[in-house]
């Protein structure tokens, strides 16, 4: 990342803006910057406070409020003392394995979309992306539910994994992808008499690495954002997922600012470190699909 | 010249026999349905089902708990549509929610990716500063935003305060029925529009300098150049964008349920959260899921402006 200077000689860029005009640019852009990190830097400091510091420089505020006031780890001790940690390395065993199985399942269907001719293809594929994409999550939820606890699934792992598996958007990705990738190198595998199976593992997900990168991110923060449908299907405290920790902890206790904003940074932190350098990947795959739930 | 003539196998015996049948079966076939399956049986189960389920249980009276269903055919959509005042409310919600969503961000977005578009160092950084909010969950930005527009110690205060005034700014924006909305849309716009601008700026970078040049060379102004070479060149973002915007404008709930329940008194409430009240928490799993097809139904609708705009030669 580039140093304070770099960033303000960038903002001043193209020599026919007049000064006047110039200054205002400039401005416009550090108060838009500011505005929309202030909050955030306002929840950092606060998460490092002691709970009765919490708004102690916001009211009057000051620009205190943006520094931890008696920079303390209490908040985060406390949390870690009541089980976040379960709850974070719940979040991060769902995302690692609805990236694999999802991976798996959502690249095989993109090949077939992609490479195959069958009855019915098109009608399947606009079927699958649409429905998804057309039904609000509440009118499936409540079919699902029942369906889920009828199969006795309700508080056990696979309640939470399986409906997140499927995921049209992914499917869209790799199916773009694997179109892109030549004949002739399927063919050649082909005719030295490898099977449809190890052409798709031994020739097409090798040469698929930005695609590949792109679905797991997409997945694993589908799955570190996800909050409904947890809440509905575990929310017992041994298989509660970050997002509803943090809510239900909302709930339970309402007065301790500093421990719920910790643990918001902590849920915040994971996507923010896997989004920034990968950003380029997650915004090529949104635009070149123009989809994203 | 001899001439070969292949009989088309006609029985399944014949047809097994026979090895070119054989091999455009498994390519045809076969191999792409095992290709298909593991997902096809996931999406069954988890959207498909749930889905015609759903439709049905819009025709019952069902509760959601017990086997009593009985068949009241179209009952749930009339009393939904002449009935049910506080379904109106929400419906009018949601278009308030939709008129704010597609003017406010996108005019904040366009603005702003106009005027980085031209920018060549350190927009990176900016453009992940903008970014972060939209990385946020929504338990994340509710949580602290909920502090911030709190009235005595949120910013409100914090103005009143510097301000010398009191209880001007400081109002519980999230507990008044006539700011409720407002303040939620605030604030998801504040955690949604660097995406949006994010998209516009990646779309306008890809529009050819040569344009630009070429305005300049006919005298256009910087309006005349976004009006002419900018606006055009990110049409089909825009527009994909605009039918995107309107759709979720009908799914909005994450937001509206963390920060205010649709409080207070129905002020913010919209059909996603009415949905999710009745389907859960009243007992009315069949009137919920009549408000569920009525979402699908308008987010169908807006789907098929676009594609009949399409179909009419529109570049969308």
């Amino acid at each position: 990342m580039r140093g304070p200077e770099t960033f303000i000689q960038s903002l001043n860029l193209g020599g026919r803006r007049s000064p006047a005009e110039t200054l205002l640019v400039y401005a416009l852009h550090i108060v838009v910057a500011v505005v929309f990190i202030l909050p955030l830097l306002w929840a950092i400091a606060a998460s490092f406070s002691p709970n009765e510091e919490v708004f102690k420089y916001a009211y009057p505020f000051s620009w205190r409020a943006l520094l931890p006031s008696n920079f303390t780890l209490a908040a985060y001790e406390n949390l870690f003392a009541r089980d976040f940690g379960v709850a974070l390395s719940n979040t991060f065993v769902l995302g690692m394995v609805v990236v694999i199985a999802g991976g798996v399942v959502n690249s095989m269907a993109g090949f077939a979309f992609a490479r195959f001719n069958f009855r019915g293809k098109r009608l399947l594929f606009v079927g699958i992306i649409l429905i998804t994409f057309l039904i609000p999550i509440d009118l499936t939820a409540i079919p699902r539910f029942i369906l889920i606890s009828e199969l006795k699934w309700i508080n056990t792992w696979p309640a939470l994994i399986v409906p997140g598996l499927a995921n049209s958007l992914v499917i869209f990705l790799f199916r773009q992808f694997f179109e892109e990738i030549p004949q002739d190198l399927i063919d050649a595998a082909r005719v030295d008499g490898a099977s449809w199976l190890s052409v798709f593992y031994r020739i097409v997900l090798p040469l698929s690495r930005p695609v590949l990168i792109t679905a797991a991110l997409l997945m694993f923060l589908t799955q570190w954002d996800s909050f409904f449908w947890p809440l509905l299907v575990a929310p017992h405290p041994a298989l509660r997922v970050v997002q509803v920790e943090i809510a239900i902890s909302i709930g339970e206790y309402q007065t301790l600012w500093n421990e719920l904003l910790a643990g918001s940074m902590l849920a915040a932190i994971v996507p923010i470190l896997l989004l920034l350098p990968f950003q380029r990947y997650y915004i090529q795959a949104i635009t070149s699909s123009g989809l994203k739930d | 010249m001899a001439v070969y003539v292949q009989t088309k196998p006609t029985t399944i015996a014949e047809k097994l026999a026979d090895e070119t049948w054989r091999r455009k079966f498994l390519r045809n076939v076969l191999i792409p349905w095992i290709f298909i399956c593991p997902l096809l049986i996931i999406h069954l189960y988890v959207v498909a089902i749930p889905a015609v389920q759903g439709v049905y249980m819009s025709l019952t009276d069902w509760t959601g708990v017990g086997m009593n269903v009985n068949f009241v055919g179209l009952d749930n959509y009339y009393e939904l549509f002449f009935e049910d005042e506080t379904f109106g409310k929400a419906l009018g919600n949601n278009i308030i929610w939709m008129a704010f969503f597609l003017t406010v961000p996108f005019i904040m977005a366009l603005f702003c990716a106009a005027m980085l578009a031209q920018v060549k160092r350190g927009g990176m950084l900016y453009r992940s500063i903008l970014f972060i909010p939209y990385v946020l969950a929504s338990v994340v930005t509710t949580t602290i935003w909920k502090n911030l527009l709190n009235p005595q110690r949120g910013i409100g205060a914090a103005v009143d305060n510097l301000l010398g005034l009191e209880d001007v700014f400081g109002v519980a924006f999230l507990g008044r029925p006539d700011s409720a909305l407002m303040s939620i849309a605030f604030i998801d716009n504040w955690h949604f529009w660097g995406f949006l601008m994010i998209l516009f700026l990646a779309s306008m970078q890809s529009i050819p300098p040569v344009l630009y040049d070429a305005a300049k060379i006919d005298g256009a102004n910087r309006w005349d150049e976004f009006r002419h070479v900018t606006l055009p060149g990110i049409r089909p973002t825009l527009l994909f964008m605009y039918m995107m915007v309107a759709i979720w404008s009908f799914l909005a709930f994450d937001y509206i349920f963390l920060l205010t329940q649709g409080g207070p008194g129905g002020a913010s409430e919209v059909i996603a959260t009415q949905l999710y009240k009745n389907a859960f928490f009243r007992f009315q799993a069949g009137y919920g899921a009549a408000q569920g097809v009525v979402i699908s139904i308008f987010a169908g609708f807006i789907i098929m402006i676009f594609v009949t705009l399409r179909r009419r030669g529109w570049d969308i």
